[in-house]
């Protein structure tokens, strides 16, 4: 039941936003094809390194759009529904949770969902476009869905996880932008370049490697029940952890009447 | 029956104590000064079910941050608070079905999308069923006037206009009670009597308790019976209406243009404030004394022109702020 | 003179401010040479520093790429497009026009003082780095970083002219933006991804000719394999395409204000 309502809820919010968006058609779709050609564009770059080595690690051509699959889409998903999840620390910092605060659902789940970012639809379609592109089997259009969806949610229980921070800190966004951006960057090369203490970031706190590698290496490439188990329990511990962290700091929220009071 | 029983509350906001240049290195290894600001301090009261109240008070008095931590926004530091019979720190959601906000300041509304989008919106918010809710908007557009430009984007609306579709918004789950911090604020005067007639009409029509916070004392006097007035965190006055006129509107002020200079008797209870050649500017206090006693002072063929006015509320309310409270008895 | 001077002076002063931001800018630095060093490391394999792919052992490499990335983060191009081009939007430029300076000008030497200061903190990360990942190259000399700071510094203020003149473009479209973009997704992958001897026979010409070539892979190049013959053929190549980009913006920005002036009546 609270499922279904918190799942009611995400659809309403993405309905009234893309309603927003979608007053502005040229730019609404200008936005989604410039990104789906951003995306493509990196192909240009992988084509001139793989003329170079056959292959980094198993990891060919194809592998490697993989990776931007599951890298573009999971992203996507993210900011496609829990934009708002990436500006928390902003809100928390100006006061801006107050309406949030008098609505009665979820708290957590009311403040991601409120805003989404169009091209973010770009970087889903380019999921779907890359498995064209390499010719994938049938089913692994209906395996990414929900391989995107949980990507998706770890990487946003990061950043809130960091975006947290805000309550007692006041640069705390600073950290958990740089927690996003290095997402970001680390999942579109292949997972053989990485070790040590890379490697350890990687499946801690910059969960590319839960969020991506794995999905990519042991769902697509060969598939292995215990890193579907790995990745799903990764990806629930993240949340959960979000969601008590968020929880916590907002006994500190001061609702901007910090900065009243000093006026 | 209550619908607000508040007591002892407080909330304390810490900062840490900044320090530039040279002091800088010289706190650097101390452990750091914590500032504390008691935002609110020790405040209890009560609020009847259907009761119109007021808190005023000048800014960063601790109103807002009272208001917040009623409706589950802030956490206090101590003190209990029970709003329709929940804790609003503890049983937030629950609450949050009975109470709606508007935050003169903060927008809620979606300002790219028509109000009605936006009233279908919070309907599902507040898991309203679409047949219900739709007569809901029907009826609260009606009551609220707002029909004609219900279906324009926000954006295009003049403040008056959001500020009651802000009002509807906060309505639609029919709560039974409101709490509106600052509504009139920067509206233009006929704007903010339209929006008073409202908060009336609500209350009445609907039966809603309704707290607010307001600077305007035109708000104070035309909607409540009760005021509470807040200063430093605390509580300076509670009281109704009635009393605060009988208590503090009980000085007139004279002014009285005279043919000839003339040696005014001293007498209790009346002050001459301001004397220029033949003009006279006298303060009256009618519970000690009354106009009769004044007239009397006065030659009635010296008098070419005289004006009586009450003292503006709005200066009983900076006194009050001030603690010059000796007018009392 | 003195004037662009002063207002040159001024910014990095307000730069002060955005400490922050700076570091922000460091550590994603940081990732991305820690990444492109994992990802080099790899395709040059055990071989390591002795083996070459196209003239370029693993460090000039390294230090190729720490250069052009740089050259990339440092003049934070989008911010004069914007600053240009919600002027001309808002229609604020009017009142500039008749301020005892040049508006064009001063967009340029505005974000040439941020980004100086922002170079004066990013230069010591890049050069840390470098050390740390790969040691300096073989054929590096005391007497060549005077020359490649000044071809760095070029290579920043060509950036900036030309996001300028995309800027200036918003006196007849409304938004630039997407040019800016298509023009750096070209200097990136012709640029700060590569150097020219990666690319086809047929298409090194066309990259050697363009201003990409003036920005990225020459004053990395000067870096990473230097030599006197090669500073001048970069200085050169860069003075050119800065003096023939900004008497177009010029020209520009004449055109552009005389439709201002239309508009003000």
């Amino acid at each position: 039941m609270a499922v279904k309502n918190n799942l009611k809820l995400i659809f309403s919010y993405l309905k009234l936003n893309l309603k927003k968006e979608a007053q502005y058609k040229t730019s609404f779709i200008l936005k989604i094809v410039m990104m789906v050609l951003n995306n493509a564009f990196f192909i240009l770059q992988w084509l001139i390194i793989f003329s170079i080595v056959e292959n980094i690690g198993g990891y060919g051509l194809n592998e490697l759009l993989l990776l931007w699959a599951l890298s573009a889409g999971s992203y996507g998903v993210a900011h496609l529904f829990f934009n708002n999840a990436f500006s928390i620390g902003y809100l928390i910092y100006e006061g801006k949770l107050d309406v949030y605060l008098t609505q009665p659902k979820n708290l957590l789940i009311n403040i991601c969902c409120s805003s989404c970012s169009v091209s973010a639809i770009g970087d889903i379609i380019y999921a779907f476009v890359v498995l064209i592109i390499t010719g994938a089997p049938w089913w692994w259009y209906l395996a990414i869905i929900p391989i995107l969806i949980i990507g998706a949610l770890i990487y946003v229980g990061m950043v809130i996880i960091f975006q947290s921070l805000c309550f007692y800190i006041k640069n705390g966004s600073a950290l958990a932008n740089m927690i996003e951006s290095a997402i970001t960057m680390f999942g579109t090369y292949p997972p053989a370049i990485f070790s040590g203490v890379a490697k350890f970031l990687l499946y801690t706190i910059i969960p590319v490697g839960f969020m991506i590698f794995i999905p990519a290496q042991y769902l697509f490439l060969g598939f292995n029940i215990w890193y579907m188990l790995m990745f799903l329990g990764f990806a629930i511990l993240v949340v959960s952890l979000a969601f008590v962290c968020f929880k916590f700091g907002l006994k500190r929220y001061t609702s901007g009447s910090l900065f009243a009071g000093r006026l | 029956m209550k619908a607000i029983e508040v007591k002892n509350l407080c909330k304390d906001f810490k900062t840490k104590v900044k320090y530039s240049g040279a002091e800088f290195w010289k706190h650097l290894f101390k452990k750091k000064e914590v500032n504390t600001k008691h935002a609110v301090n020790n405040i209890s009261f009560d609020v009847e079910e259907g009761e119109i109240l007021a808190f005023i008070g000048p800014n960063g008095a601790g109103k807002s941050t009272t208001i917040k931590m009623l409706t589950g926004i802030l956490y206090p530091t101590s003190g209990e608070i029970n709003v329709l019979g929940f804790n609003p720190s503890k049983q937030r959601v629950k609450l949050s079905y009975q109470i709606g906000t508007v935050f003169g300041q903060k927008e809620q509304l979606w300002v790219h999308l028509s109000a009605y989008d936006n009233f279908m919106f919070f309907g599902s918010i507040y898991d309203i069923p679409k047949k219900e809710l739709t007569e809901r908007i029907n009826e609260l557009a009606k009551v609220f006037e707002i029909t004609e430009f219900i279906n324009q984007p926000v954006k295009s609306l003049s403040l008056g206009q959001r500020m009651k579709c802000e009002m509807v918004a906060s309505l639609i789950h029919n709560p039974k009670m409101l709490f509106f911090d600052e509504p009139t604020i920067g509206l233009d005067p006929i704007a903010k009597e339209t929006l008073r007639n409202l908060i009336k009409k609500i209350n009445k029509e609907f039966g809603t308790t309704i707290l607010f916070t307001s600077h305007d004392v035109g708000d104070i006097e035309e909607l409540c019976k009760r005021v509470i007035i807040i200063n430093d965190g605390q509580i300076v006055l509670d009281d109704s209406m009635k009393n605060l006129k009988y208590h503090y509107l009980n000085k007139k002020i004279v002014q009285a243009n005279l043919k000839t200079k003339v040696k005014l008797d001293k007498k209790v209870g009346i002050k001459v404030l301001k004397q220029k050649d033949t003009m006279y500017k006298i303060e009256v206090d009618m519970n000690i004394t009354s106009m009769d006693e004044l007239m009397k002072l006065f030659n009635a063929d010296d008098l070419q022109d005289i004006t009586i006015s009450s003292t503006p509320l709005e200066d009983i309310i900076k006194d009050i702020y001030r603690g010059n409270t000796q007018t009392h008895d | 003179m003195t004037k662009y001077l002063n207002i040159f002076k001024t910014s990095i002063k307000q730069e002060k401010d955005t400490v922050l931001d700076a570091l922000m800018r460091a550590v994603s630095f940081f990732i991305i040479i820690f990444i492109f060093v994992q990802l080099w490391s790899f395709i040059y394999g055990e071989g390591g520093t002795q083996s070459v792919i196209n003239g370029y052992n693993l460090k000039q490499m390294i230090w190729y790429l720490i250069i052009t990335e740089l050259v990339f983060i440092t003049p934070r191009p989008n911010m004069i497009l914007r600053s240009i081009s919600d002027e001309i939007k808002s229609g604020s430029i009017a009142y500039k026009l008749n301020r005892p300076y040049n508006f064009y000008f001063y967009n340029i030497t505005t974000f040439m003082g941020k980004s100086c200061f922002l170079l004066m903190f990013m230069l010591p990360c890049a050069l840390v780095m470098g050390f740390c990942f790969v040691g300096s190259v073989s054929t590096f000399n005391f007497y060549q970083i005077l020359p490649n700071i000044v071809s760095i510094l070029l290579s920043i203020l060509l950036i900036l002219v030309l996001h300028s003149i995309l800027g200036l473009l918003c006196f007849w479209i409304e938004d630039a933006t997407p040019f800016a973009w298509i023009l750096q997704k070209f200097l990136m992958l012709f640029g700060l991804f590569f150097p020219l001897e990666f690319f086809p026979k047929w298409l090194q010409p066309f990259v050697a000719y363009s201003p990409i070539y003036s920005i990225y892979s020459g004053p990395a190049k000067l870096v990473a394999n230097f030599s006197w013959e090669l500073f001048l053929q970069v200085f050169a190549s860069q003075v050119v395409w800065i003096i023939v980009l900004l008497a177009l913006g010029v020209l520009i920005y004449n055109l552009g204000k005389r439709r201002v002036n239309v508009n003000g009546g």
